[in-house]
């Protein structure tokens, strides 16, 4: 199982996890860690024009608090997983849309760590598990931690999202088959694998 | 309560964790970090029916005791705290287990 941070970890602690993934908006050296493009984005256009800017065979993750941004990244091609953090702004249509266009909704842990009011964050993911459980959308449970401090094992974000409804073997799925998409070069489409 | 028949009593479980720190702590500031944790998630009367206690603390590694339908709960407090005192921590859980005795054996290897 694989786990979405935003900084370059320290190997001394195990937390449980196959390998990182991490997400930055410049190049940084990853070592053996699995890189990926972060974007940032407050408006369409901002997103479109950094979008142009991505190679097409790197992970992009899109973060905004706009809905706008949000509902439009999930439309992009390019656009493999919609980030998440404290003032992430997601509707009923995206997450239905996200679906369809298999798109990764992350759910992290460190906003949680980061916010004061846990009340309204609890509320807005328990809503939100509840409509990727309805359409079944692609959806990662990752600690998303920008310092070593937010980071926890894999275990205990597990269990900390189990607690709130997420289906864990579902999660661990979709994040494998993201990583599997980008890294194995036998995968070619859902199901389909060269033997010979 | 003491004196309970042995029908009412509630069943524990003991939760190994580990705190990662610049610095090592009293058991008392991991307690009080712990029920802080345990209101502020689920408020008095959520946290009232949990039975928390630190049960050993070693100043790095140590047991919490609750009762076993708590136990989720607890474990979500533990894993949402990010601070004692003053200093930031990364609080680590090891596992569960029905004994002291076990707990101790199996992850804190005491």
């Amino acid at each position: 199982m694989y786990d979405f941070l935003r900084f370059v970890p320290d190997a001394n602690i195990d937390f449980g996890f196959e390998n990182y993934v991490v997400f930055a908006e410049s190049k940084i050296k990853v070592n053996k860690f699995y890189k990926a493009r972060l974007i940032k984005a407050e408006s369409v256009n901002e997103l479109i024009s950094k979008l142009k800017r991505v190679r097409n065979d790197e992970i992009v993750g899109v973060y905004s608090s706009n809905l706008k941004v949000n509902r439009e990244a999930v439309m992009r091609k390019k656009v493999d997983v919609l980030l998440d953090g404290v003032d992430r702004k997601l509707d009923y249509k995206t997450i239905k849309l996200a679906a369809e266009k298999n798109v990764i909704i992350e759910i992290c842990f460190s906003k949680y760590v980061k916010a004061n009011n846990l009340m309204r964050l609890f509320e807005e993911d328990l809503e939100l598990i509840r409509i990727i459980n309805k359409f079944d959308t692609p959806f990662a449970l990752t600690s998303a931690a920008s310092n070593c401090y937010e980071m926890r094992t894999k275990k205990q974000i597990y269990d900390f999202f189990s607690f709130l409804g997420a289906n864990i073997k579902s999660a661990e799925k979709h994040a494998i088959k993201l990583i599997r998409e980008y890294y194995d070069p036998n995968f070619i489409l859902d199901g389909l694998e060269i033997l010979e | 309560m003491k004196g309970l028949p042995p029908a009412l009593r509630r069943r524990k479980r003991y939760i190994a964790f580990r705190i990662i720190a610049k610095r090592k702590f009293e058991q008392k500031e991991v307690v009080d970090a712990l029920m802080d944790s345990l209101i502020k998630t689920f408020g008095e009367f959520g946290s009232a029916n949990t039975g928390v206690w630190i049960e050993y603390f070693d100043g790095e590694r140590g047991i919490v005791r609750c009762y076993n339908d708590a136990i989720d709960k607890v474990k979500v407090a533990l894993t949402l705290i990010n601070q004692i005192g003053d200093v930031r921590v990364i609080p680590l859980t090891l596992g569960v287990s029905g004994t002291i005795k076990r707990c101790k054996k199996k992850y804190l290897e005491v």
